[in-house]
């Protein structure tokens, strides 16, 4: 299967799998970890998102993976995606839902996301327009809660440890699980597009003022013990709030956000039988049957089970694991065989 | 085929059969008053009954270990499953609310159906008169309260605060709660005697007086439409309504001596003033002087009061976290409020004065 | 087959002949007539052509054999060609009136069939206020003209084929040479190539057989008896196709947008013409999750209802028996059928099926307390938005569409409008017409354009839809990329 996608369709996608599930709900554990400095700590983690971003940009073109790995990446994503769905039901029954079995929702999920990945490739990259009227959306919705914010709240500075700086940050990375996508679909972009540190730019500053608003908002509108007993500060903020002709602004958020969270389901999914070709060599539509079984199946587990939990932190050093270490010792191992390849 | 046919009517007869929730069966509670503390609660909710499209309302009175019990209890005793996701006011009587206020509020954060935006008031005994003579005022005692409370806040008497707000006050040292404080007057009509103010998530059992509500208003830069001031100046009454506020709040003394020093400029009108000509000479002047002095004298009234009853309904503890960490950790926040000293300075400016001079 | 030889030899064996090639049909005209030095037998049906001036016509021809002009035959309504029985029978079935000379074998075509056509008047399905108010008719010829007549330009190129085995009804194509995507044409060309079919009378039968997902609710050619709104599209680039003896005409490929623009934005000014679009698109909302939104409320969410207005909504539910999913479906049915009733009906009794079903039903139906009265608003909101919405077919799918949604809605309230709605868009987003992307310009993302749709802009330049579901600049760098 050969398409190729835009530049501007190349960020969206990576956005809205960046953003994806975990928008609603990074803040709390980051806010935990650093009280009030969450929004700084925030700020150093995009920096460093920024490099991370402009060293694959430089070097994506030796980010090439053998069968092995292509299972782990698979592993991997097929963990992420199956660790949403839990928690996209999770997060539907607790706002919505508290009666309907797991299995309804996750099934419904599960064959929206086949429809969508038996579609064209075209299909699949172009999803992520359905969202671009949300977003307006959402920020109307929040800035409803502007007069409540209390702005000392982002205040006293600087007054957290070493350790706390660590787990902040690793809870702030985790808004952008999903960056090694980057990689993976670079080489799809239009040879004509240039991606330039403009751009690059660009898509870092889209994504963490995204990010960064909501945060802000979340610490000036909870007071720190507040926030500590509510897990979807986001949520929260939009049920507070009274419009004239509707209430329960949050209920529609839920729905917005699970469009969401289905696409980026159906972005990885796709990914994954995008780059798993290789590896099992069976036809595409049988693929991608097992692999939504699998998606099924494994969500119910984890609810049954109650693994949500590992599962997230699994994520969280596979997050460190894919995204950093492994691309990097790929890329530089291409990169010093690809130096004797030319002396020899 | 018509296996297919049968199996898919089912399913439309079935359909939406686990979270179905249809508005006929559930009787829409608009109001709830609790009494009594946890373990044995009291709770009266308003329910509505609708017959040939005209709304009455009835009490229906439930007891049980705690809030959620207490409408189990009443869940027993009516015909519809009681609902309190529309709720749009909850009052306390004042014996309830001097303990743990979040103890009897927790179910209504919970669960995600309730609605945020419903006020809450303290009532002075039982909370079960003031339901039942909102039933008569209106069909639905919350629609009733509702608007009185809403109405508070139009004349800068108290400041919307909803569920939500209370819940970020509660659970925020910095600042504390105050909430609507009702009683019953001679004519059998609720009234309200001020503002109840809380030391944490308990009533203190001090109410500020409705002056001086407004004026805590004016402090707090959270006027409504209309803040007016009345007082006698040289026998005659003057009234002034506030139209701006710039507040400035300064803590630079506050590390070494605990002073905190509060200047207010209000831009103001006056509406009501029988002798006329302020323009003239140094009548506007002297005016100035007159209201400011008296509001200086009423504010410091205020700080008194607050300070006795150690509540920091300003959120002067805010800024104090914010940057004065060391003054912060000394200990707890309100015993801490008590003790520092607050020189409040109001300066009134009159800038309109309405179509005459 | 016979021996020809012996038809030839008499006029009487060739009028049997001809009688039984045509089964001997009453107004078959087979007639022996006098002619300069030859044998000339007549034939034609009586009841395709206008008599005196077939005769006229006549006299004139044979006056110029009198003459002995060289192309006697040819005028510019007649033309003379080597006999063929198979001809005969083909010109004939065609309304033309036919001499067979029999001793030089030759066949004189008068091609001035009569047949009863309408005056082009106004489709009643596509009215508009202000503009031309003329319309497609019953015949290939006319249609072409008034198309003609619009665009005096060499460039109008008007293809004709034949399709069907069996009737042989003619079906012509239309395109601006210089306008005209190739590939798209190409495509058109394809698919007609393609079609076999024993009959093809009218362009829903024609749709059919073009569509690229017929089982799609979404119409994916548009269909249209107004020559200015051919024209408008023929100078965006695309196809018009006509079909022999049907007023409606197809045009191809389109945009899912393109159904909810109307000639009248153009006719009126900019701002009126851009309130009254937006109003359609947002009428597109209402038409499809109205009632499911309703029903979603009144059974799952309640507590979305400000308190003033649940107090109405709940005095009105409180008695009714039925789910409100049902209670919606009896409305929508009703409509339905007061819809149904009233387009089969002559207009003076239509009107009264409009009162008795609005009025009489809608307040009967209320105060017998099957259906609530806020569903009767809903539903009726819902009838009038879809009712919007300048094209037929695609008003016919949006009413469609809102059952799905409704029984998605009164299974699992939000949830199941929000996974209808992923359904829907991935549906349009993978619909194609003539290969062409449908769901332009959300697909392939195009922003800017996205104004001309929400708003009718200043006529200045017809716009060019999207033929690929590539992006653009694709096409030049990898030539075989095909989706």
């Amino acid at each position: 299967m050969k398409f190729f996608i835009s530049k501007n369709q190349f960020f969206l996608g990576l956005f809205v799998v960046q953003t994806g599930s975990v928008f609603i709900s990074f803040q709390t554990p980051l806010i935990e970890a650093a009280s009030q400095d969450a929004w700084i700590v925030f700020i150093v983690c995009c920096v460093i998102q920024f490099i991370q971003l402009y060293l694959y940009e430089r070097y994506y073109s030796y980010f090439k993976i053998n069968k092995f790995l292509q299972w782990m990446y698979s592993a991997y994503w097929l963990l992420l995606v199956v660790t949403f769905l839990a928690y996209i039901q999770k997060s539907l029954s607790v706002w919505a839902f508290p009666l309907t079995p797991p299995s309804v929702i996750i099934g419904a999920v599960v064959l929206l996301s086949f429809y969508a990945n038996i579609s064209r490739p075209e299909s699949v990259m172009n999803l992520g327009v359905l969202l671009l009227p949300l977003f307006p959306l959402i920020f109307i919705f929040l800035s409803l809660a502007t007069p409540d914010l209390v702005w000392t709240n982002v205040f006293p500075m600087g007054n957290i440890t070493l350790k706390e700086w660590g787990i902040g940050l690793k809870e702030a990375k985790f808004a952008f699980i999903g960056t090694e996508l980057y990689l993976f679909y670079r080489t799809f972009v239009l040879k004509s597009e240039k991606i330039d540190v403009k751009s690059l730019m660009k898509f870092i500053l889209t994504i963490s003022t995204f990010y960064f608003i909501t945060l802000v908002f979340i610490l000036m509108f909870f007071s720190l013990e507040e926030l500590k007993i509510i897990p979807e500060p986001l949520v929260y903020i939009l049920k507070s709030q009274e419009v004239t002709f509707i209430e329960r602004l949050d209920l529609f958020f839920i729905f917005i956000w699970m469009a969401w969270s289905i696409i980026t389901v159906v972005y990885l999914i796709f990914t994954i039988s995008m780059f798993m070709k290789k590896a099992i060599t069976k036809t595409m539509t049988i693929k991608k049957v097992i692999l939504h079984a699998l998606l099924f199946v494994l969500p119910l587990i984890i609810i049954a089970q109650e693994l949500f939990n590992i599962t997230r932190d699994l994520l969280i050093y596979g997050h460190f694991l894919f995204s950093m270490i492994i691309p990097l010792f790929v890329i530089v191992i291409n990169m010093w065989r690809g130096k004797n390849a030319e002396k020899a | 085929m018509r296996k297919k046919h049968s199996i898919l009517f089912c399913v439309l007869l079935l359909s939406g059969c686990w979270d179905e929730r249809q508005y006929k069966d559930f009787s829409v509670v608009s109001m709830v008053g609790h009494e009594g503390q946890v373990g044995e609660i009291t709770s009266y909710f308003s329910v509505p009954t609708i017959k040939e499209g005209a709304t009455t309302s009835s009490i229906v009175k439930g007891m049980g270990k705690s809030t959620r019990d207490a409408r189990m209890d009443a869940d027993l005793k009516s015909n519809q499953t009681i609902d309190v996701s529309k709720l749009s006011v909850l009052l306390y009587s004042d014996e309830s609310a001097k303990s743990d206020l979040y103890e009897y509020l927790d179910v209504y954060y919970r669960n995600a159906r309730n609605q945020l935006s419903t006020y809450v008031a303290i009532t002075e005994g039982s909370p079960e008169p003031y339901i039942e003579i909102g039933n008569e005022l209106q069909d639905e005692a919350g629609s009733y309260y509702k608007k009185f409370i809403k109405s508070l806040s139009f004349v800068s008497i108290y400041p919307e605060t909803d569920l939500q707000m209370v819940c970020s006050i509660l659970f925020d040292d910095g600042i504390d709660l105050t909430l609507p404080y009702l009683f019953i007057n001679k004519e059998n009509n609720p009234e309200l005697k001020g503002l109840a103010l809380f030391n944490g998530r308990e009533y203190t059992g001090t109410n500020l007086t409705v002056q001086q509500s407004k004026l805590l208003s004016v402090l707090k830069d959270r006027v409504g439409r209309r803040a007016n001031f009345t007082v006698i100046y040289k026998d005659t009454p003057v009234t002034m309504v506030v139209r701006k506020i710039d507040k400035k709040w300064d803590y630079s003394e506050m590390d070494e001596s605990g002073i905190i020093k509060l200047s207010y400029k209000l831009k103001a009108d006056v509406q009501e003033f029988s002798k006329d000509h302020i323009e003239q000479g140094e009548n506007k002047k002297e005016l100035e002087q007159f209201l400011s002095q008296q509001l200086n004298e009423e504010t410091n009234k205020l700080f008194e009061v607050l300070q006795e009853a150690k509540s920091d309904p300003l959120g002067l503890g805010r800024r104090v976290r914010a940057f004065h960490p060391e003054v912060w950790e000394k200990g707890d926040w309100n015993d801490t409020f008590s003790d520092i000293t607050i020189k409040p300075d109001i300066k009134v400016d009159i800038k309109r004065t309405g179509i005459l001079k | 087959m016979k021996k020809w030889g012996d038809i030839m030899e008499s006029f009487t064996k060739l009028s049997v002949y001809i009688k039984e090639l045509f089964h001997d049909s009453s107004d078959l005209i087979v007639r022996q007539i006098d002619w300069p030095g030859d044998e000339a037998i007549l034939c034609q049906f009586s009841s395709l052509m206008d008599h005196a001036v077939i005769n006229e016509q006549l006299k004139l021809i044979q006056e110029r054999f009198k003459e002995n002009l060289t192309n006697w035959g040819d005028t510019p309504s007649s033309s003379v060609e080597a006999f063929h029985p198979a001809n005969l029978v083909e010109y004939v079935c065609r309304g033309e009136s036919v001499i067979i000379l029999v001793e030089s074998n030759l066949l004189l075509r008068i091609n001035l069939p009569r047949a009863a056509y309408r005056a082009p008047m106004e489709p009643s399905s596509e009215q508009i206020v202000q503009g031309p108010h003329d319309g497609f008719v019953e015949s290939l010829d006319v249609n072409i003209s008034l198309i003609r007549k619009r665009l005096t330009i060499p460039n109008l190129v008007v293809r004709k084929v034949i399709v069907s085995s069996f009737s042989k009804s003619p079906i012509c194509y239309l395109y601006i040479e210089s306008k005209v995507d190739e590939v798209t044409l190409s495509e058109v060309e394809n698919r007609l190539r393609k079609i076999d079919t024993e009959y093809l009378i009218s362009a829903g039968h024609l749709a059919d057989f073009l569509e690229d997902t017929v089982w799609s609710p979404f119409p994916q050619l548009m269909t249209t008896e107004r020559p200015d709104k051919v024209v408008s599209n023929l100078m965006e680039g695309k196809v018009v196709i006509l079909v022999d003896q049907s007023p409606t005409v197809l045009i191809g490929p389109v945009t899912f947008f393109s159904f909810y623009q109307s000639p009248d934005d153009f006719n009126g000014r900019v701002l009126v013409g851009s309130f009254y679009r937006l109003l359609r698109i947002f009428s597109f909302l209402t038409a499809i999750f109205l009632p499911a939104f309703y029903i979603a409320i009144v059974s799952f969410h309640f507590e979305v209802l400000p308190l003033e207005l649940s107090k109405t909504v709940k005095s009105s539910v409180n008695e009714i028996p039925y789910p409100p999913f049902f209670e919606a479906l009896i409305l929508e049915i009703t409509i339905e059928l007061i819809r149904e009733a009233s387009v089969r009906l002559p207009n003076p009794i239509g009107q009264t099926i409009g009162i008795v079903g609005g009025l009489v039903i809608g307040d009967a139906i209320v105060s017998a307390g099957l259906v609530s009265n806020i569903m009767v608003i809903v539903v009726a909101i819902t009838a009038i938005s879809s009712f919007v919405i300048p094209s037929i077919e695609m008003n016919t799918t949006i009413r469609l569409l809102r059952y799905p949604f409704m029984l998605a809605a009164s299974m699992f309230g939000f949830f199941g409008i929000a996974i209808g709605t992923i359904i829907l868009f991935i549906h349009l987003i993978n619909l194609r017409s003539l290969n062409q992307p449908y769901f332009y310009p959300v697909v392939p993302f195009k922003p800017l354009v996205f104004k001309e749709i929400f708003f009718r802009l200043p006529f200045t330049k017809p716009h060019v839809q999207a033929s690929s579901f590539v992006p653009e600049k694709t096409a030049n760098e990898s030539g075989e990329e095909k989706t």
